[in-house]
């Protein structure tokens, strides 16, 4: 079976693959090791499931894809639209703020 | 993914409202994904059997991604987002559009209703014409 992500990374595929994508253009295979890499293998997203989340980002006006010739072969590529920069924005500025409270919550109570 | 896996996938994503377009590109670049993780496999040592059970393994189960796809709301068709709406909207449409479908198809064979009604208005007036004689051969009798 694939690996699964536990519930509290719901919103977080999002966030990793908007971000890597506002740098450049990638396809779904790059994408996965594009965050094995960059997270140092602490996030490792199961690979066939990237491909709903890119869609519905595409659907949503986040993404664009096109076909790219590489190779001999055809890929799809995915961009960020401006649409996605915002959500981009959005997205992180929420992750840093859940970040902040979690952390406050973990430090050790002050004697 | 092997071929019965992305048949059963394609079926069970179809049938769920997803639109086939669609699921033919996400089958296509999930038969991409898997051939790159082979060749990566394989270039790291692997022989074929290996490098295949491993894209198996790190691609997913066809259960795995029917549960990633149906979580998009958004990849579903509206009737299946909204099926309250659908219930609804469907039969009134239907109820409007029903009485308009024969004169649609008037509409299009307008030239072969036309004969025909020639047609069977030259009956009618054949038949008539009988009918008169018919009388009158009765009364001059």
């Amino acid at each position: 079976m694939a690996k699964t992500n536990p519930p509290f990374m719901t919103g977080v595929p999002e966030l990793l693959l908007l971000k890597l994508l506002d740098q450049r253009e990638m396809y779904g295979y790059e994408l996965v090791r594009a965050i094995r890499d960059t997270t140092g293998n602490v996030i490792s997203l199961g690979e066939g499931v990237v491909y709903p989340v890119l869609h519905a980002l595409e659907k949503g006006g986040a993404l664009r894809a096109r076909r790219r010739q590489v190779g001999g072969r055809t890929r799809v590529y995915y961009s960020v639209t401006a649409t996605g920069r915002r959500r981009l924005a959005t997205l992180e500025h929420e992750w840093r703020r859940i970040i902040g409270g979690v952390e406050s919550a973990l430090e050790p109570a002050s004697a | 993914m092997h071929k019965q896996g992305a048949d059963r996938l394609r079926r069970r994503l179809v049938e769920r409202g997803v639109a086939p377009r669609r699921v033919e590109r996400l089958l296509v670049e999930l038969g991409d994904h898997f051939d790159d993780i082979v060749a990566a496999s394989q270039d790291a040592g692997m022989d074929r059997q290996q490098a295949e059970a491993r894209a198996e393994h790190e691609l997913g189960t066809a259960a795995d991604i029917e549960r990633a796809v149906l979580s998009q709301p958004t990849l579903r068709g509206w009737a299946w987002r909204w099926p309250m709406l659908a219930r609804v909207v469907y039969p009134a449409a239907w109820m409007v559009a029903l009485p308009l479908v024969p004169i649609v198809a008037g509409l299009r064979h307008a030239d072969s209703i036309v004969r025909w009604a020639i047609c069977l208005a030259a009956g009618a007036g054949v038949t008539a014409a009988i009918l008169l004689l018919l009388q009158l051969s009765i009364r001059l009798a």
